[in-house]
C-alpha cells in the first residue's frame, strides 16, 4: 500500500503549498477543505500522514482529530496551526498527535515530522500485522488445545495437567506436540511469545 | 461655555438665596422660606460634586436661623410659630441637599460603570482584531516561506560562482527570513493584546443578567422594547471575567434591538432565561424579531460577517470567544416560536471547593 499525505486545510494557499512538499518528496498528496470531506473520502485504514489545521470553518481540526481516534484509526497526524494555545497542543498531543506545528513552519522541520510519521506509521502497521497473524493462528486451536496452553502458559508441567484434567501423561504429550506444531513453535517460551504478540492473556484463550 | 454657566448658576443660588432671606425679613412674621430655599438647594445639584451644595446647604441654614432673630423676638405670642417654620425650613434644606447629593453619587458611579464598559469593548474589540489579523495573516505567510524553501530546495547545487541560482539563492533566503520575521511581529503583537486579560471570579448568573439588563434599559427605553426575566433559582455559580460575559449579554440584546429596529417589529420583547443544565448554567436571550434565515445561520459567527449597513461582524463572533474561553458554548437555537431567534450561552459551574 502506498503512503499518501492528507491535508486537512481550508486555506488554499497554506493547502497548495503542502502539496508541492509532497511532490517534491515524491509522496502522493490529497488535500480536503474540512473535516467532512475528509472523513467522507478517506478510509479508516489509510496509511501515510495527515496534516491537519487546527482552525477550520465548521467543524474543528482537534473535533476531526477526536472522530478519528473515536473511529480507532492509528493514522498519524500532523498538527498545524495559526495560534496553538497550550491547552489545545496539550489535547492534540493526548490524541496521539505526532506534533503540533506552529505557521509558518520551516520545510525541513515539517519533512522530517512527516518522515517521522511515515515511519510510525508503518511501525503501526507490522504491529497490527503480527497481531493479526498470531490471532490467525491461535484461533485455529480447539478447545482442548486452549486448554492445554493455558495451563502450560500457566507454567504447569505435563504430569500436572494430565493429573488436573484428569487424563494420560501420553495424551497430555499428543495434544501439547500438536498444539505446537500449529502455532508454528518450537518452545513454550515461542508461544508466549506469540500470545504477547496478539495481545492476549491466557485466559482470553478460554473464552475465544 | 460650561464654566461661565456653572459661575453663573452658582451667583444665581447665592443671589436668590439672599433675596428670599431679604423678602423673608421685610415680610411680617416671614411664613416659610422651607420651599424657596429647597429651590435654592436644587439649583446647586447641576453639580457633580457635593463641595458647592453642602456650602449653600449651610448658607440657607444661617439665613434661616438669623432670620429667626430679625423678624420675630422671643417673648412675641408668635414665636413659636415661627419657630416651627424655622425647624420645617432647615428640615427640608437638609433632606433636599442629601437626597440630591446621593443622586448624583449614584449618578456618577453608574456613569464610570459605563465607562469602563465602553472601554473594555473597546478594549475587545481591539483585541479580536488583532488576534484576527494575526490568524488571517499568518496563512499567506505560512504559504509564502514555505514555498521560497522549496524553491531553495529545488536549485541546482551549481559550484560556479556568479551563476543564476547562487544570485538568486540570497534572495529566496530573504524571502524566508523575512516571512519569518513578519509572522514573530504577529506573535508579540498577540502576546501583547493577550496580556493581563481575564480576571477570574465567582459570578452568579442571575446577578450577571440582572447587571447586563440595568446597562442596556435606558437604550431600550425610547424603543418601546419589553424586557422580560425568567430566572431559574438556585444556580450554580460560575468562574470568569464578569465584565467580559456581561459583554457577551450586552451583544446579544443590542442584536435583539438591531434586529426590531430593521424590520420595524411592532412586537417588541426580549426575554432572558438563566437554567440549570447539563453542561452547567444556561442563558438565552430570545426576541420577538425576525429571526435568522436558515441561509446566514451558519455565517453568524464568523468574523466580519454582517448584514446591518453600519455593523461590524464582530458580535457574535468575539462573544464567541469570550464563552469559549470560559470553557463554555454559544449557539442559536432553532427559532420555535413563529418567529424570532434565540442565543443560548452555556458556561460550566464552578468547580467544587476541595477540602
Ligand atoms: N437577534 C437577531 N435576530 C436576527 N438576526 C441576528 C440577530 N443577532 C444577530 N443577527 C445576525 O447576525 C449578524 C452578525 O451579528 P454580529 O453581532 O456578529 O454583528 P453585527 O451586529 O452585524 O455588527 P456588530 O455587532 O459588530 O456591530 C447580524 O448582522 C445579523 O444579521
Ligand atoms: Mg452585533
Amino acid at each position: 500500500m502506498s503512503e499518501t499525505i492528507f491535508i486537512v486545510d481550508d486555506d488554499p494557499a497554506v493547502s497548495h503549498a503542502l502539496e508541492c512538499v509532497g511532490e517534491f518528496m515524491n509522496v502522493p498528496v490529497r488535500s480536503f477543505a474540512s473535516a467532512d470531506d475528509f472523513l467522507m473520502s478517506v478510509p479508516l485504514e489509510a496509511t501515510g500522514c495527515l496534516i491537519l489545521d487546527l482552525m477550520l470553518e465548521g467543524r474543528s481540526g482537534l473535533d476531526l482529530l477526536r472522530e478519528l481516534r473515536q473511529r480507532t484509526s492509528t493514522l498519524p497526524v500532523i498538527v498545524v496551526s495559526g495560534h496553538a494555545t497550550v491547552s489545545i497542543a496539550v489535547e492534540a498531543m493526548q490524541l496521539n498527535a505526532i506534533t503540533v506545528l506552529e505557521k509558518p513552519f520551516r520545510l525541513n522541520d515539517l519533512m522530517q515530522k512527516i518522515e517521522f510519521a511515515f515511519r510510525v506509521d508503518q511501525s503501526e502497521r507490522e504491529v497490527r500485522q503480527e497481531r493479526e497473524a498470531a490471532r490467525s493462528r491461535i484461533g485455529q486451536l480447539t478447545t482442548r488445545e486452549r486448554e492445554v496452553l493455558v495451563l502450560v502458559a500457566k507454567g504447569f508441567s505435563n504430569k500436572q495437567i494430565a493429573a488436573h484434567l484428569g487424563l494420560s501423561l501420553r495424551a497430555i504429550e499428543d495434544r501439547r506436540a500438536r498444539l505446537m506444531r500449529r502455532l508454528d513453535s518450537k518452545s513454550v517460551a515461542d508461544a508466549l511469545m506469540l500470545l504477547q504478540r496478539a495481545n492476549m492473556q491466557p485466559s482470553d484463550l478460554v473464552s475465544c | 461655555m460650561a464654566i461661565t454657566w456653572n459661575r453663573d448658576r452658582r451667583l444665581l443660588a447665592v443671589a436668590l438665596a439672599l433675596g428670599i432671606f431679604l423678602v423673608d425679613v421685610v415680610t411680617p412674621l416671614g411664613v416659610a422660606s422651607a420651599v424657596p430655599y429647597a429651590t435654592v438647594i436644587l439649583l446647586t445639584l447641576s453639580r457633580p460634586q457635593p463641595r458647592f451644595t453642602v456650602a449653600m446647604a449651610a448658607l440657607c441654614y444661617v439665613l434661616t436661623i438669623l432670620d429667626l432673630f430679625v423678624s420675630v423676638g422671643p417673648g412675641s405670642t408668635e414665636y413659636w410659630k415661627v419657630l416651627v417654620n424655622r425647624g420645617l425650613a432647615l428640615f427640608a434644606i437638609t433632606v433636599t441637599s442629601t437626597l440630591g447629593i446621593q443622586r448624583n453619587r449614584a449618578a456618577e458611579e453608574s456613569r464610570k460603570h459605563l465607562e469602563v464598559l465602553a472601554r473594555t469593548q473597546r478594549a475587545q474589540t481591539v483585541e479580536h482584531l488583532a488576534m484576527a489579523i494575526a490568524h488571517e495573516l499568518n496563512q499567506p505567510l505560512a504559504a509564502c516561506s514555505l514555498q521560497a524553501e522549496l524553491a531553495l530546495a529545488l536549485m541546482p547545487a551549481s559550484m560556479e560562482t556568479g551563476g543564476t541560482s547562487q544570485r538568486l539563492r540570497p534572495l529566496l533566503e530573504n524571502v524566508v527570513e523575512q516571512s519569518q520575521r513578519a509572522s514573530s511581529i504577529l506573535r508579540s503583537l498577540r502576546e501583547l493584546v493577550q496580556n493581563g486579560r481575564g480576571e477570574r471570579s465567582t459570578v452568579a448568573p442571575n446577578e450577571l443578567v440582572k447587571s447586563a439588563l440595568r446597562w442596556f434599559e435606558p437604550s431600550a427605553r425610547p424603543h418601546r422594547i419589553r424586557l422580560e426575566l425568567e430566572l431559574a433559582q438556585q444556580l450554580p455559580s460560575v468562574v470568569g471575567d464578569r465584565v467580559q460575559l456581561e459583554q457577551v449579554l450586552l451583544n446579544l440584546l443590542q442584536n435583539a434591538c438591531d434586529a426590531f429596529l430593521s424590520s420595524n417589529a411592532v412586537e417588541r420583547t426580549i426575554t432572558l432565561r438563566t437554567a440549570v443544565s447539563m453542561g452547567g448554567v444556561r442563558i438565552s436571550v430570545s426576541d420577538s424579531g425576525p429571526g435568522v434565515s436558515p441561509e446566514i445561520e451558519d455565517k453568524l459567527f464568523d468574523r466580519f460577517y454582517t448584514t446591518k449597513p453600519d455593523g461590524m461582524g464582530i458580535g457574535l463572533a468575539m462573544s464567541r470567544s469570550i464563552v469559549e474561553a470560559h470553557g463554555g458554548r454559544i449557539w442559536l437555537e432553532h427559532a420555535t416560536a413563529p418567529s424570532g431567534a434565540t442565543f443560548t450561552i452555556e458556561l460550566p459551574p464552578e468547580a467544587p471547593e476541595l477540602s
